[in-house]
């Protein structure tokens, strides 16, 4: 009875993930920041988490119209975001949208 | 006082508020552990939630996924090397290692070498000599990239981006030393455990030209202020790049790669490059007819002591102090006006910690009369090099160093 039980003890401990005592091990807090809710619906950003929290672009500066589309793109080109040119529109609506440009200033 | 004064020093009383009620918590235990602490960057869009990572204190977290944290100014007051708790965190890709077991980890030595090697942790310890230790800062290329006017994209940083610590560990010009760099070797990669989510994303992989990586200075490093590296600082090595931009300090240095061809990977192609001109900077919306790879660090200083909003007496000396640093030259000399920059006073220096260090400097200040004052500090490295009084600009963000300002009230 004993013996089985060691056994299985030791089974069970080949099969938890569990590292060696002097491996360091951490856990990461969890993520707090949410899209913004828009007219359009968030869902359309949601491919973007598949690589990074929603603070990636939460908090970027009010930025010049055409910002939002220039990063999707560079998110296609430069980082190989698997989005379909179908996908690429309602994205930029919805981020335009939900973290607007900045507005121009009037000339002095 | 011009508009953008105007908003600044509105900032900054917000902010004085702000720290006031934050101040008048204690009583209400309940009431400030259910909303995470908060802080608001000097800068539009700035608010940021302090949290406790893993082996480190609360920090200003910029992004959760890969993990950005920077650095509460107020720390670099406590003493000219940063605490490993409160260095600051940057990564570029999702996959981020959470768990490293030292006896397993291996650092690989590959390339256009005679011996490739393939490297436990102990055997770096042990079998490359006595460790050496250096005091080095590493500084975020986009470090105060919130205070760029116009603004630019990016991790949108106010001055906590860096830090200074006394790395321990191996020369790299050892340890390519023992694996032989062949003749005609070009470049030396460097790429970590860390690892992007998407096939389609690029590795992070830095490269130093061969002469660089092995000019005894570039260091394995193993340990910052007498401790193992904290994880998120790259436990279990990292490769210190004494003087030049973290981005070349790669984190859980696992492979390196001797080329006898430049590297021509994304993040020095593409990523992590200023205009190649003698400013390095550029004009907005104008791109720039080259670039090249960043490198260097400019010479910076910053008032620590004091901060914008905080109340002085009138007529009551105080002490002022700070740090300076450069990409390796050292400090000659840090100034200090009081009036706004229409005279430079003279400050003195603190210990010298080596060329690659911050380092302190210390003044006096006695608030003659009651209302705002404008604190700001110039440095000027060995070399000669300046802080500018205008910001000079750069699409990317980077290699912020104009002289910094501090506004005080005295009643």
């Amino acid at each position: 009875m004993r013996f089985s039980l060691r056994r299985a003890g030791i089974v069970l401990a080949l099969l938890l993930p569990v590292a060696p005592a002097d491996a360091l091990e951490i856990q990461l807090p969890t993520e707090t920041a949410m899209l913004r809710p828009a007219a359009t619906g968030a869902d359309a950003a949601a491919p973007c988490m598949m690589c990074h929290s929603v603070d990636y672009l939460s908090t970027q500066p009010p930025m010049l119209p055409g910002f939002w589309q220039a990063e999707v793109r560079k998110m296609v080109d430069a980082y190989g975001a698997p989005l379909s040119a179908e996908q690429l529109p309602g994205i930029v609506e919805y981020l335009d949208a939900a973290y607007p440009p900045a507005v121009p200033e009037p000339a002095p | 006082m011009s508009s953008n004064d105007m908003e600044r020093r509105r900032r900054f009383l917000r902010q004085a508020l702000a720290l006031g009620a934050a101040g008048g918590l204690g009583g209400h235990g309940l009431a400030a552990l259910a909303a995470p602490a908060t802080t608001t960057l000097p800068f539009a869009n700035g608010e940021r939630e302090l949290v406790t990572y893993p082996q480190k204190r609360p920090l200003i977290r910029l992004t959760a996924r890969p993990p950005q944290l920077e650095t509460p100014f107020a720390v670099f007051n406590e003493g000219l090397l940063t605490p490993n708790d409160a260095f600051f965190v940057r990564y570029h890709l999702g996959g981020v290692p959470t768990a490293i077991d030292p006896d397993r980890y291996r650092l690989r030595v590959r390339g256009h070498v005679a011996r490739p090697l393939e490297l436990s942790l102990a055997e770096l310890k042990q079998e490359f000599g006595a460790p050496v230790e250096l005091v080095a800062v590493t500084q975020c290329s986009g470090n105060s990239r919130g205070f760029f006017e116009p603004r630019v994209a990016g991790g949108q940083l106010a001055n906590g981006a860096m830090g200074n610590a006394r790395w321990r560990g191996v020369p790299l010009s050892r340890v390519l030393a023992r694996a032989g760099v062949r003749a005609g070797a070009r470049q030396v990669t460097f790429e970590g455990l860390d690892r992007p989510v998407l096939p389609g994303t690029p590795e992070f992989v830095k490269a130093l030209d061969v002469a660089h990586a092995l000019d005894g200075e570039v260091m394995l490093a193993y340990a910052m202020n007498g401790a193992d590296l904290p994880m998120l600082n790259g436990y279990p090595l990292r490769l210190v790049v004494p003087g030049h931009y973290g981005t070349y300090w790669v984190k859980h240095l696992a492979d390196i790669a001797v080329r006898d061809t430049p590297f021509e990977g994304f993040w020095m192609a593409k990523a992590y490059r200023v205009p190649d001109n003698a400013c390095q900077c550029s004009l907005p919306g104008q791109a720039p007819d080259s670039t090249r790879p960043i490198g260097r660090y400019n010479v910076r200083s910053f008032i620590t002591s004091l901060a914008d909003g905080d109340t002085l007496a009138v007529g009551r000396a105080v002490p002022v102090r700070g740090i300076a640093f450069d990409g390796g030259h050292g400090i000659r000399e840090v100034r200090l006006s009081v009036d706004g920059g229409k005279r430079w006073l003279g400050t003195t220096l603190g210990e010298d910690l080596g060329g690659y260090s911050f380092r302190e400097w210390r003044a006096t200040f006695m608030p003659t009369r009651a209302g705002i004052h404008t604190l700001k500090v110039r440095a000027i490295s060995n070399a000669g090099e300046i802080q500018p009084l205008t910001p000079s600009w750069n699409s990317a963000g980077y290699l912020r160093n104009v002289v910094e300002t501090v506004r005080v009230i005295a009643s």
